[in-house]
């Protein structure tokens, strides 16, 4: 059997699809380094912005093939990667033109100057993070059930054997159950 | 409870993009008439954007830990050598003295900037000569594959790619056209085939890719297209394609299709 640094990449795509989840570490470790030479090199990137992006899109990657969007590799996990990468760092080094600094008169409106993309990605990030307190505040069945069904999109069945339901009508009133649980902990943060 | 039930389980078909067009359009206009399933569909959105961000949120951390653990040192400054460097800059900054220039060398650099500026000036608006062919040369370079390949592998795949990768665009087309029709394999014949003035080959390619807006290279695609009928000497097709780039703010391309079309 080959060791995880020697799977090619359809293999590798096949076993995280199929739920070896913990080898997107192994496809982190392959492509980072370069992608990283890739973007500081010919995309102006810091390298603060090309990890960052780097991660970014695995995530888009991972997320793409746990939902079942990605069914089949259409070209090597390298080029996927590098596309969606690129595209964020386009993004990024745009933001940061925007947001450098500059010499303006005392006198001028400030308020004019103020790129309010700020203030939106300030709302954002606090959005998130109390989506993530009240993420973190559900038990852990209502966690995975909720998790499974909708990260992971595993059908009602699926997670009726998962985690041991009794039947596909009980996972539902207990989904259910814990969307509402869910949306109260978000409103009350 | 039977029929919020049977509502969670139409939500979660509608929002999954398992319901049948037809029927989707009936859901969304009885959403219009049924609050009580206009706020449970609002409730799920809610649920699910909260479900992504925090997985999102713990996959980011596991990564960052990945980061940390494994390219910690190469990855970034730590918060006292950034001191340091800062510091460093500050002190440099501090030594810095002002000379005086003297007034016949201050009328000299007047006139040379104004020279300068002068022939930049013309350089710039002069009317462009360059032909499609000078044009496509100055903006065509082959995608980069970075996929790391075995040098000495007999896979079909692994010589097509390594060839491509060593600049060998002739071997790598020849290669390249043999692998399985995949659409990453596609794109990489194409791109060897503008390398090597195959200009018909890569536009057959390069307008089935550039349709397909699920594949990651599509922006690459249509970019290139353009180029293709460039090197076939089609320059409004060339054009048109151009165009809509540079309106499409989020396109990958646009600042160089918005150089490119001033060139025309």
């Amino acid at each position: 059997m080959s060791t995880v640094s020697t799977l090619d990449d359809t293999a590798l795509f096949d076993r995280i699809r199929a739920g070896e989840h913990q080898l997107i570490d192994e496809l982190y470790r392959r492509h980072r380094q370069p992608f990283v030479t890739y973007a500081t090199g010919r995309l102006m990137a810091i390298e603060e912005d090309a990890v960052d992006c780097f991660q970014e899109s695995v995530i888009v990657f991972y997320k793409n093939v746990v939902s079942g969007k990605l069914t089949e590799l259409s070209c090597s996990i390298s080029t996927y990667l590098f596309a969606i990468g690129k595209r964020m760092i386009y993004k990024k080094n745009a933001d940061r033109r925007r947001e450098a600094p500059t010499e303006v008169d005392d006198d001028r409106q400030y308020a004019d100057e103020v790129d309010m993309t700020i203030f939106e990605r300030i709302d954002d990030d606090h959005r998130r993070s109390q989506m993530q307190a009240a993420m973190s505040k559900l038990g852990d069945a209502c966690r995975q059930i909720l998790t499974l069904s909708y990260y992971h999109r595993y059908p009602t069945e699926s997670i009726q054997t998962t985690l041991g339901f009794s039947s596909p009508g009980a996972v539902r009133i207990k989904k259910m159950r814990c969307l509402q649980q869910l949306k109260q902990l978000f409103t009350s943060e | 409870m039977e029929a919020l039930e049977k509502n969670q389980i139409d939500i979660d078909r509608y929002l999954m993009g398992e319901m049948p067009q037809d029927e989707a359009e009936q859901f969304v206009l009885r959403m219009e008439t049924d609050g009580e399933l206009a706020d449970q569909l609002a409730d799920t959105r809610l649920a699910i954007d909260i479900i992504d961000t925090a997985e999102d949120g713990l996959l980011k951390d596991r990564l960052a830990a990945l980061e940390q653990e494994e390219f910690g040192e190469s990855s970034s400054q730590s918060p006292n050598l950034r001191v340091l460097v800062n510091t460093e800059k500050a002190e440099t900054k501090k030594e810095a003295k002002v000379i005086q220039m003297n007034p016949l060398r201050r009328y000299f650099s007047i006139a040379s900037s104004v020279l300068l500026f002068l022939a930049a000036a013309w350089f710039l608006l002069r009317p462009s000569s360059l032909s499609n062919q000078d044009l496509f040369a100055e903006n065509f370079a082959p995608y980069t594959n970075s996929e790391v390949l075995d040098r000495g592998s007999a896979d079909d795949r692994q010589t097509a790619y390594f060839a491509y990768q060593s600049g060998d665009y002739d071997q790598a087309y020849e290669l390249l056209s043999n692998l399985p029709q995949e659409a990453g394999n596609q794109f990489f014949t194409a791109q060897a085939a503008l390398a090597t003035d195959r200009a018909e080959e890569a536009l057959d390619l390069l307008t089935a890719l550039a349709a397909d807006i699920n594949f990651p290279l599509q922006e690459e695609s249509e970019w290139h297209l353009a180029l293709a009928h460039l090197q076939l000497d089609e320059r409004e097709a060339a054009q048109a394609i151009l165009r809509e780039i540079s309106r499409d703010n989020t396109h990958s391309r646009q600042r160089d299709a918005t150089v490119l079309l001033t060139k025309f």
